[in-house]
């Protein structure tokens, strides 16, 4: 197992003791009748094994961005424990990365995970060249030697599909679809062991979606890192994931394989999403 | 500016008129050459504000503003309103000024020496009682010290990186300009700008909001003639003599159009000794054309055009902000109302529960 | 006026700022600048420090740019002479406290020397972030990738990292630091020194330290040399040296001509030629 969540929940607002327990699926609300806070993420529970590709699917406003974003801890938890496999603390005991140090918190971000957003603005530096931004992942994953810096750039632009002539040009002379190629580049940069993905595709129009699909996964299989896909768009999730999760105000409301899931839903709200597939 | 709808108004104003000659009647006192041989790097800032290059003039502003060096420059700018336009100057070169101080922090020693010159950097500020130690000046000079710029021999051999000339000189005080702005607008906007608000802007660049880094190339006090074409004879003539300062920057390098990596400077002009602004303006320059991504563009006010063509003009931010004295009333009473119509609004809705009946 | 003229709960409080820096190598601490008789950019932070750890024992030497003769120094010389009668010398040899301003002495220095020196901007990261509240982020997350990268895109522009002088260094293998304005070829001087070096900013009103002995290195790629200025071919014409760092100049007929900057070292050189 290389991720395990433990009731993670993110409150917006007060957080009084009835918010986890009067919203949710069942209540078809993510909004606390008592304190009036938003409740965005409620209670989950979830693992991840090595080299697995979960997919977490719902509606906007399920908590599924925001479950990626307490993980990667672009958001504060209100609630739960993180705990990712050889993160431990001084006496060798596992240590949730909800408590981690600063300075833990970047070896977190640098070198075990990486995240790609949906919005390249939000992943990438655009002070910074494409190289360049690769070359910050790279360094800020303890790798101080130029030549190979510049390598492994060049490399990850090429098995993206950037022309490498382009390495020193600036982000915002690229396009949509090649910025996101260069934020997946530097993602990989750093040899994460879990790859976190927002909407990767969603704003990019289909050929260039199916393009950028195809090359994930390849790499997936190439490399072995583990992934977890958010996506409203069940043709991501059934192209990419193995297992899948389905959320709705915050609560996971039926898992499995991704197969199944799709298939043959059980929940009727799974069964809602599947059928209104156009 | 009038003062509406207060009645008795006119009696107030004059009697409040009547109160601030107390500040300046005694200043009338002073002789016009006294006040300018006593303060003048007072009447220096006053023309370079004003843009009005008179001795005379900015002294009886000074007086008459008891002292208020941005009042004064307005009084100035008005006059200059007041004055017919009769022609305009052959271009000026200030390599061709007679230096009476002339140094450069980028080089050790330089064509002619370091030329200090009358200058306080080196005093030690303090107010006790010095001895005034009269020292005997045995040897100096009376010739014309007329030198090339430091950095001549590096624009000779063309390291520098030259912008796009203008064919004609824009004049901001008949057309301003919109964005695009030409160099020109940018050099006369800052030359005629407050000396505190440049040294303000350019700060920020010194600080780091701004990647430049920059040496002082070449720094100049002197006398440049003014030379005319008479309009009947039309024979040229001079018509006088200006004291100016001006300060060339080294900043750092990066590519030019061309693709050829070259070596930025910035430059910095106004009338009279003021080297405090001419430093600032040649900082300015050089971080408004040489943005760098280094940094990132989004909050440097530096190398923003739109921050520096329209906040470094005294007058304008003077005047503006003591307008805000003006009666407001009728504009605070729309705010009022859409305040407590606002507030009523929210106080209704916090009283009603989620389905929007009253709890 | 009373004795380095400042008084002594303002020195108190810098010497526990000094103490503070050298118990954290390169780390930047507050202090509270006084306004001196000398303009803020003129060394004031230098001359802070200098006054509150000055005593009579002290033999003091002060240079600019290399040179005990430039105006700078000679202002700030005769200031701290005039509130401490404190012994002076130009020779680097007999300092016990050297103030400075852009250079190291070209000799080495020795066990119980105190180098001060005048610092502009005492954040090496103001350079990539100006914002101060998110450049003490940084230094608390020792994350310098900004730093790095800035050396990468240098690198792959120019072949090389673009600055020239107050090149970046790390302190003990925690913080980034801004050794002021020296150049390159001073950079090395600053590992392993056997003086103290404390260094003083006082408009910004930050102190810093380096204690004797302590690992420094330049922010550099492993697989890339540091390179410092280079004068290979030059040596100095009034002393023949072809070790020292030499100055530029360019006399009224624009003929260049070579000296070594710092003036010290020439003098004692000569001393040396004309001994044998």
């Amino acid at each position: 197992m290389i991720l395990d969540i433990k009731n993670l929940s993110k409150v917006f607002g007060k957080f009084c003791p009835n918010c986890l327990d009067n919203t949710g699926a069942d209540f078809n609300s993510s909004i606390c009748p008592s304190c009036k806070s938003v409740v965005g993420v409620n209670d989950i529970n979830l693992t991840l094994s090595e080299g697995e590709v979960l997919g977490i699917v719902g509606e906007s406003g399920s908590g599924k961005s925001t479950l990626l974003q307490l993980i990667y801890q672009d958001q504060k938890a209100s609630l739960g424990e993180i705990f990712i496999k050889d993160f431990i603390n001084k006496d060798g005991m596992k240590k949730s990365i909800l408590d981690a140090s600063l300075n833990e918190l970047s070896v977190l971000r640098n070198s075990l995970m990486s995240m790609i957003y949906q919005n390249p603005r939000l992943g990438l530096n655009y002070n910074f060249s494409a190289g360049g931004n690769i070359a910050q992942k790279i360094i800020g994953s303890g790798n101080k030697k130029y030549d190979e810096i510049r390598k492994r750039a060049l490399y990850f632009l090429d098995k993206t599909e950037i022309p490498t002539s382009r390495i020193d040009d600036y982000p915002e002379y690229f396009s949509g679809g090649q910025q996101q190629r260069i934020q997946i580049s530097k993602a990989l940069s750093s040899n994460p062991k879990i790859l976190l993905l927002d909407e990767p595709t969603t704003g990019l129009d289909l050929s260039v979606q199916a393009k950028i699909l195809d090359l994930i996964k390849e790499l997936q299989h190439e490399i072995g890192f583990a992934m977890i896909v958010v996506s409203h768009d069940l043709g991501v999730i059934k192209h990419l994931t193995d297992i899948t999760v389905v959320m709705k105000n915050g609560q996971i409301v039926e898992k499995g394989l991704t197969d199944q899931v799709l298939e043959d839903p059980q929940h009727p709200y799974t069964q809602l999403l599947v059928s209104s597939i156009l | 500016m009038a003062y509406y709808a207060i009645k008795g108004g006119e009696e107030a104003i004059k009697n409040s008129l009547n109160f601030y000659n107390d500040f300046t009647k005694n200043s009338e006192k002073i002789e016009d050459d006294d006040l300018i041989e006593a303060f003048t790097f007072s009447i220096d800032k006053v023309m370079s504000e004003g843009s009005l290059y008179s001795k005379k003039l900015a002294s009886q502003a000074i007086k008459r503003s008891a002292g208020d060096l941005l009042n004064a420059s307005f009084f100035l700018r008005a006059h200059r309103s007041s004055c017919q336009r009769i022609g305009i100057c052959k271009e000026l070169d200030v390599n061709d000024m007679r230096l009476s101080r002339r140094i450069s922090s980028a080089f050790k020693d330089i064509e002619g020496g370091q030329l200090l010159g009358a200058s306080n950097d080196y005093e030690v500020k303090l107010l006790v009682d010095i001895k005034n130690e009269k020292v005997d000046i045995k040897n100096y000079s009376n010739k014309n010290n007329v030198i090339k710029s430091a950095l001549t021999p590096l624009r000779e051999d063309n390291l520098i990186k030259i912008l796009p000339k203008e064919d004609e000189p824009w004049d901001i005080t008949r057309v301003f300009p919109t964005a695009p702005y030409p160099r020109s607008s940018v050099l006369q906007v800052m030359s005629r700008g407050e000396s505190g608000t440049l040294l303000g802007f350019a700060y920020t660049s010194m600080r780091g909001y701004g990647d430049v880094h920059p040496t002082i190339g070449d720094l100049r006090i002197g006398e440049l003639d003014i030379k005319f074409i008479h309009p009947f004879t039309k024979k040229e003539v001079k018509i006088g003599s200006i004291e100016a300062s001006a300060v060339e920057s080294a900043g750092t390098f990066n590519k030019d159009e061309n693709g050829d990596t070259k070596l930025t400077t910035g430059f910095g002009f106004c009338f009279g000794k003021n080297e405090t602004k001419a430093i600032s303006m040649s900082i300015i320059d050089l971080t408004l054309y040489n943005n760098s991504y280094t940094v990132g563009t989004e909050q440097i006010v530096a190398s923003d055009f739109e921050m520096v063509m329209h906040h470094v003009d005294g007058i304008e931010s003077f005047g503006f902000a003591n307008h805000y004295k003006l009666p407001h009333y009728v504009t605070f009473q729309t705010d009022y109302q859409i305040f407590k119509s606002a507030k009523k609004y929210v106080d209704e809705q916090n009283r009603k529960d989620v389905d929007g009946d009253i709890k | 006026m009373r004795y380095a003229f400042l008084d002594e709960e303002a020195k108190k409080e810098i010497r526990r700022s000094i103490l503070k820096a050298i118990a954290i190598p390169g780390y930047i601490v507050s202090f509270a600048s006084r306004e001196m008789p000398v303009a803020r950019g003129w060394g004031t932070g230098g001359l802070q420090v200098t006054l509150s750890i000055i005593n009579e024992k002290d033999t003091l030497k002060v240079i600019d740019q290399g040179c005990d003769g430039s105006v700078n120094a000679v202002n700030i010389r005769n200031f701290i002479s005039s509130v401490t009668n404190v012994k002076t010398t130009v020779d680097t040899k007999k300092a016990t406290l050297i103030q400075t301003r852009h250079r190291i002495p070209q000799i080495d220095l020795e066990e119980g020397q105190i180098l001060v020196y005048q610092v502009p901007m005492p954040d090496i990261l103001e350079t990539v972030e100006p914002n101060t509240a998110k450049a003490k982020i940084m230094h608390a997350n020792a994350d310098y990738s900004k730093l790095w990268v800035l050396l990468y895109e240098d690198t792959s522009m120019y072949g090389d990292s673009r600055i020239s002088n107050r090149y970046p260094v790390i302190v003990h293998n925690r913080y980034a630091m801004d050794p002021s304005p020296i150049p390159k070829y001073d950079t090395p001087k600053l590992n392993n020194n056997k003086a103290l070096q404390l260094f003083g900013a006082g408009r910004e009103k930050k102190i810093y330290a380096i204690p004797p002995y302590t690992k420094v290195e330049p922010l550099k790629f492993e697989d890339r040399e540091f390179k410092v200025e280079n004068f290979e071919d030059k040596s100095c014409q009034r002393c023949n040296s072809k070790n020292s760092f030499l100055d530029e100049v360019y006399d009224d007929n624009g003929i260049v001509h070579y000296y070594c900057n710092d003036t010290d070292y020439c003098d004692s050189q000569i001393k040396k030629a004309d001994k044998k």
